[in-house]
């Protein structure tokens, strides 16, 4: 009965008849001595048997009465009540809803009974079928008190009728398009789907939308025809899959009266933009029963497979057959033990030895003599991406990279090439420790000291006019960790009493931390080719041969720090201060460092700040509130990244198969990654390798244990892709994580900050550079001429035996054989989307194409070119 | 005159976009072709009525007071004596220049000593022979702004002062939130007569994607050219390229709208190809030497010149477009001068000011001068005091600078709005005593006058810059922005 009654009795009370025991008494805090329970009396209870009744199923839920002790001779009558549901917003059964039978015959009347000789009877809740739509209501039967029993603990028991079971057949359809609202001169249009689950607890909302006419600002769940407001939905842009529980709001109090209106088809969701505040388009949820409810989805094999190609993309620098093997064998055929396989995979990189790009490129410098370290240096990142054997960890590095940003375009950067390899080593060693360690390691290092120019930084002096460089202390809370506005966990902006974004600081804020961050300078250097400590404050950036200066942190000099007090920003209400301190000390200064730092990482706003930036890394331009909210949950308050990245990667956001097909998930590839994956799956390699084979550098093992076998010299120069690793053009990094491209994705409110590298002269630049490694190979430019190695031998190149071996193995004509090369180039670069697709025109194209030039010597090398340039291939989902 | 007439380049335009099977509007769009439909107007592309505006951006914000600096003896050196300290340039190295009028100074007499950086001596000889001109103490501002009500949080300010990529934004845009479009990709949507046949985006990047190309409508997309022109696609032919062709034709409504973009991308690559390869081909017969005019200049093939030599070529193949209005953007880096700025920013004035004299020069040669506009801006400027007392000393980000325009229609050798007193802890001061001015000019009005010149109504300004009713008119005398000649105004 979906008319909601006062409550009979509540939540309260129950709990007060629950306390008191068999007693009946109250028992408070001096408990009474409870009377001795008289032999004659039986002790009496009721449980649940099983707690759910469906209506349209005619499946029953039971209850169970028993007795206990006493005289089992004789009938036992025992009061009860029917309670209503404590939670006013739920639903709660009334007696038009179902009937009580006892399991052995007859009806329940206005008491239980017991018969003589029964010390237990079932009761049945049989549900009495309607045409209505009503949510989960429950049914409580409370014992009460009476002379002729005593009651026991268990003295009341709940069950739950629904509608119909949770089943695709019972599932309810609304359906709705989206037009102008209140005739707004729009040309925007979309399509909405509203799917209510059998027992009407929830549904899955899912609704898209293009051509808006400006900016969208947000969206909302409507009353119609008054337009109050009944839910916000808090990202923009299209949805997907997202649960709406039908929690009431607006005027409504509970859940019944929600589905009441919903079903009346009251409900609308509109869409407001810059020129239509009150909305541009809207759509109404209309029920439409003769539309089936899509096939549920049951993974398939395939689907399996593919999910652990797109694992692997998102996880590593690229999808390569052992690793795929690795993880299948463990994964049952239906999937269903997937995320412990995960999750065993990740704990897996957890525990190896990190790899050293500071080792790799010390170990390489004398093989080189002759040429620039820093040349050294930058070529030393591929053999790490694409052969070392701790994929995440490196994973990880590259994406802090992207965040706590310095750039190798500046010459002292550039030519501090051991501070930046260590540098580059730091984000690795902490890509599962703390983000608060990070931060506090990337502020004290040499190379970022530089880049920011805080090292050297002296405190303000009035008498000669000079003031603390601002430069670090802006850049460490815009960017490195809570950024301009203060955020909600879930990243959506907190508006002020305004209505307006509340900003996280000011330029006032900005001088104090600029007084935090005096005093730092080199704590060693050279003397010849010792490494001694470093004195001098004012000792000059240089860039010799041993760069001591470059590999231990920054030190703070007390006589240049700012020992006054600092006001500096705000969080929950409350300002971090730095008192003064007449204790003018380094200690006392670095803790003043360490308290900061601490503070910047804990701020609110950091957590969903860094975890949006992290999972737009890794897995999507686009995540939504609630995926960012639970990684930033996990990334806390001191910034958890072996939690973050579990969260980032298991996620059911990310693991859901279904966004195969979806028109916005996912994100463009980065130009590095893109271009590892292809080098990884391919075995891209020079005639050098890095043991002791023949022509092989014979580097010591220690090292080489750290990376796959077949690793060789990969000295592959200047790639003009765009993007180079630790060689962002300013501390905003490549690409913003705000980016959206005019279009379609800026009229959906959608981001792409890979899109911001591709321009039309930056893509022809990346088909050139892909077409250079097919028909040339990478090297950089006059290696030969600074070592004993020829052209050929330093040339880095694709191993396309693989291929070789396919269409070989592959019966059949030659389209079958290009089908089963197309496919294999698909399912490791692509998780198999061109073939899963219901666009299949691609695939036929590269099938076609390739099968029409079998017998010509470069037929593979186009189709590496189609899967680095075609737009299906560059997008990962 | 061009071989490809645009009749012939719409011919094979279309012929190609059927074999590809694109639908009309798709490729509209993204070539930033406005209508197909209107295309068939005819191009009559007259010279008078071609203007083009190129927008030099100085990314990181230009210390533009050691680019225009006060000598003489006055109050005005003083005062920036005893705020540079360490990072004040020596008045005796300064290039002279002869304002034609004295500079208006904020709560002070009029100024009228001045020179210019050591490093730009031909930006002197263009000033003096007033080809150029400076705006002064201009930035972004929401509305007219006091240092009492700045520091008594009692003004609307601008969001994010002081922070890099905002003030860019902003500075290219309007200082409004959200952001909605670029003042230079609004204009060419509000000025859509002048470009209707264009093949190419009348929007033209050689310095990647930026804020003042980005359009409300989303119909026109900029086109991103590299320093040196149209990236060719090398191998593409064959099966290759109908492979590809194909593949990316494949692509539909129900696509990844990251994939549609890209697509996007690629046909307006493709298309542009061809028609700014017959650009540079007229540029090759004009009789015009840009290397040996840029080298001249000292330009060093540096990348501002090699942008600036590309831009030169594309106006004077202009033809080959069908752009009447076309908005060129430019960008040179380098400007966060935290540390070094003495020996830093000298490299970059002496690149600005070779690369400004080339392209003046090639313009000239090549009789474009008087209808091509050149402004050059900064994000904001820096603080007057200096961040450490050594020798490698840099400053800080600011707020107010100073722009350049050039150009044979710009009312040359003034220095336009007015100069700050350069006195820290008052005026303009919007600090405790850095040295970050307050702008007397706002962004807006200084645009609204350029884009005036371009030929957007008067009353259609707030169009472009909602904000800049806000401020007494810039083309009022009390504004001191009379940039343009007359007769020059469209």
């Amino acid at each position: 009965m979906k008319l909601m009654k006062p409550l009979i009795i509540s939540i309260t009370t129950l709990l007060l008849l629950n306390a008191c025991g068999g007693s009946g008494s109250n028992t408070d805090s001096t408990p009474e001595p409870k009377p001795t329970p008289e032999v004659s009396k039986s002790t009496v209870s009721i449980k649940t048997l099983t707690d759910l009744a469906i209506e349209k199923n005619n499946q029953w839920a039971k209850f169970e009465i028993k007795r206990v002790g006493g005289d089992n001779r004789a009938n036992l009558t025992i009061a009860f009540t029917r309670l209503e549901n404590s939670d006013i917003t739920k639903g709660s059964a009334t007696t038009d809803d179902y009937q009580l039978v006892y399991s052995d015959g007859g009806n329940v009347a206005s008491d239980l009974e017991l018969k003589a000789n029964q010390n237990s009877r079932v009761i049945e809740v049989r549900p009495i079928l309607d045409n209505e739509h009503e949510i989960p209501e429950v049914l409580t039967l409370l014992l009460t008190n009476n002379d002729n029993y005593l009651l026991a603990e268990q003295l009341s028991a709940q069950v739950t009728i629904t509608d119909a079971a949770n089943t695709r057949a019972n599932a309810k359809v609304f359906l709705g398009v989206f037009g102008p609202q209140n005739s707004a001169a729009t040309n925007a249009s979309g399509v909405l789907s509203f799917i209510v689950q059998g027992d009407n607890e929830q549904g899955v909302l899912n609704y898209t939308f293009s051509n808006l006419g400006s900016e969208q600002t947000d969206q909302h769940l409507h009353l119609a025809p008054s337009g109050t407001v009944i839910k916000d939905i808090e990202s923009k842009g299209a949805i997907n899959n997202y649960t709406w529980d039908m929690a009431p709001g607006g005027i409504f109090v509970n859940e019944q009266q929600m589905l009441d209106a919903l079903f009346d088809g009251e409900f609308f969701i509109n869409i407001h933009t810059a020129n239509f505040p009150h909305g541009e388009i809207s759509a109404s949820l209309n029920f439409d029963e003769n539309i089936a409810p899509p096939e549920e989805t049951t993974l398939t094999p395939e689907d399996v497979d593919r999910d652990i190609i797109r694992f692997l993309t998102q996880a590593t620098f690229g999808p390569i057959p052992e690793d795929y093997q690795l993880l299948r064998s463990k994964i049952a055929t239906d999937g269903s033990n997937s995320r412990q396989v995960y999750q065993a995979w990740i704990e897996a990189q957890l525990q190896i030895e990190q790899t050293s790009m500071l080792s790799l490129t010390d170990a390489l410098l004398p093989h080189f003599p002759q040429e620039n370290e820093w040349q050294i240096r930058r070529d030393a990142f591929w053999p790490i991406a694409l052969y070392g054997k701790d994929q995440l960890r490196q994973r990880m590095a590259f994406a802090l990279s992207e965040i706590l940003v310095v750039g190798d375009d500046v010459v002292t950067v550039r030519n501090a090439h051991r501070g930046l390899a260590q540098y580059w080593d730091i984000l690795a060693s902490n890509a599962f420790g703390h983000y608060q360690q990070a931060l506090h390691d990337v502020s004290l290092h040499p190379v970022m000291g530089f880049w920011l120019s805080h090292l050297k930084n002296k405190k303000e002096n009035s008498d000669l006019g000079y003031f603390p460089d601002e430069n670090f202390a802006r850049e460490i809370m815009q960017l490195f960790s809570f950024g301009l506005v203060h955020r909600e966990l879930n990243g959506t902006i907190k508006l002020g009493p305004d209505n307006l974004p509340i900003p996280t600081y000011d330029n006032n804020v900005i001088r104090q931390m600029a007084k935090v961050f005096t005093g730092l300078s080199f704590s060693a250097k050279n003397n010849d080719a010792v490494n001694v400590t470093n004195y001098n404050f004012e000792l000059g950036s240089y860039t010799n041969d041993y760069q001591y200066r470059w590999l231990a942190p920054l030190k703070v000099f007390p006589e240049h720090h700012d020992f006054t007090e600092k006001q500096l920003f705000t969080d929950n209400d409350t300002t971090i201060v730095i008192n003064e301190s007449n204790q003018q000390t380094s200690e006392r200064a670095d803790t003043e460092l360490t308290t900061v730092i601490n503070a910047l990482v804990a701020h609110k706003t950091t957590a969903p700040f860094i975890s949006r930036k992290l999972i737009q890394r890794f897995v999507t331009s686009n995540p939504s509130p609630d995926y960012i909210e639970r990684v930033a949950t996990a990334f806390g308050s001191t910034g958890d990244l072996k939690a973050t990245i579990k969260a980032i990667l298991l996620d059911k956001e990310a693991r859901n198969p279904s966004v195969a097909l979806s028109q916005t998930f996912g994100k463009v590839k980065e130009p590095i990654i893109q271009m590892t994956s292809i080098m990884r799956l391919l075995n891209a390699s020079s005639q050098i390798p890095l043991d002791n084979a023949t022509n092989g550098l014979n580097l010591p093992s220690d090292l080489l244990e750290h990376y796959r076998a077949g690793v060789t010299l990969l000295r592959i120069g200047e790639q003009a892709l765009g993007q180079r690793p630790l060689g962002s053009p300013s501390v905003f990094n490549f690409f913003l994580p705000d980016f959206s491209p005019t279009g379609e994705l800026s009229k959906s409110s959608l981001v792409s900050p890979e899109l911001q590298l591709i321009t039309e002269s930056q893509l022809f630049t990346n088909f050139n550079i892909y077409n250079k490694l097919l028909y040339h190979g990478f090297k950089r430019w006059r290696v030969e001429e600074t070592s004993s190695y020829n052209e050929e031998q330093l040339t880095v190149r694709l191993q396309k035996e693989s291929f070789n071996n396919i269409w070989q193995n592959t019966s059949g004509t030659n389209i079958d054989k290009a089908t089963a090369i197309v496919d294999n180039l698909d399912f490791y670069l692509n998780a198999g989307q061109l073939k899963q697709s219901n666009n299949t025109g691609t695939r036929i194209e590269l099938i076609e194409g390739i099968a029409d030039l079998a017998g010509n010597n470069y037929h593979f090398d186009h189709a590496i070119y189609a899967f680095a340039t075609v737009p299906e291939l560059v997008i990962q989902k | 005159m061009s071989n490809t007439s645009p009749d012939h380049s719409r011919r094979k335009f279309l012929s190609r976009t059927s074999l590809i099977g694109l639908s009309a509007s798709i490729t509209a769009n993204s070539l930033g072709v406005f209508s197909l439909v209107n295309s068939t107007t005819t191009l009559a592309a007259t010279q008078s009525d071609f203007k083009a505006l190129v927008y030099v951006f100085l990314n990181g914000g230009n210390d533009a007071f050691n680019m225009l600096v006060p000598s003489g003896n006055g109050e005005l050196r003083h005062a920036y004596e005893a705020g540079r300290g360490n990072v004040a340039i020596a008045k005796d190295t300064l290039n002279t220049i002869t304002p034609v009028t004295p500079a208006k100074v904020f709560a002070n007499d009029d100024y009228n000593d001045f020179g210019l950086h050591p490093q730009c001596p031909d930006m002197a000889q263009m000033f003096n022979n007033q080809e150029i001109s400076f705006i002064c103490n201009m930035g972004n501002l929401t509305v007219p702004t006091t240092r009492q009500q700045y520091l008594d949080n009692a003004v609307s300010l601008p969001p994010q002062l002081f922070s890099h990529a905002d003030q860019q934004r902003q500075f290219q845009s309007s200082p409004v939130s959200p952001f909605q479009f670029g003042w230079g990709g609004r204009m060419v949507e509000l000025l859509t007569d002048f470009n209707t046949t264009s093949l190419v985006s009348p929007l033209i990047s050689v310095a990647g994607l930026n804020t003042l190309q980005v359009t409300k409508d989303s119909l026109i997309n900029p086109y991103v050219m590299s320093n040196d022109g149209a990236t060719p696609l090398y191998g593409f032919s064959g099966t290759r390229k109908t492979m590809i062709e194909n593949a990316i034709n494949s692509i539909d409504d129900n696509s990844h709208l990251m994939m549609k973009k890209y697509r996007d991308i690629f046909l307006s690559a493709r298309n542009a190809e061809e028609i700014v390869g017959s650009a540079f081909d007229i540029a090759k017969t004009n009789g015009v030497d840009y290397d040996a005019i840029f080298d001249a200049a000292g330009g060093d093939n540096s990348v501002i010149a090699r942008r600036l030599k590309t831009v030169a070529k594309m106006i004077a193949g202009r033809d080959s477009t069908g752009n009447n209005r076309p908005i060129y953007f430019v960008e040179l880096g380098g400007f966060d001068n935290h540390q070094n700025l003495l020996s830093d920013h000298q490299d970059q004035m002496q690149q600005l000011n070779a690369a400004l004299k080339g392209f003046r020069d090639s313009l000239i040669a090549q009789g474009d001068f008087n209808n091509t506009l050149t402004f050059v801006g900064s994000e904001f400027a820096r603080t007057l005091t200096p961040n450490s007392d050594k020798a490698d000393a840099g400053t800080d980000h600011a707020w107010g600078g100073h722009a350049i325009i050039m150009g044979g229609m710009v009312n040359g050798g003034h220095l336009f709005g007015t100069h700050p007193d350069l006195k820290l802890n008052q005026g303009l001061d919007a600090s405790n005593g850095r040295g970050r001015w307050i702008p007397t000019t706002a962004t807006t009005q200084c645009n609204s006058v350029i884009a005036h010149w371009f030929g957007v109504e008067k009353e259609d300004l707030t169009l472009l810059f909602p904000s800049v009713d806000n401020f007494p008119s810039p083309f009022e005398p009390e504004a001191n922005l009379d940039l343009i000649k007359t007769g020059d105004v469209a």
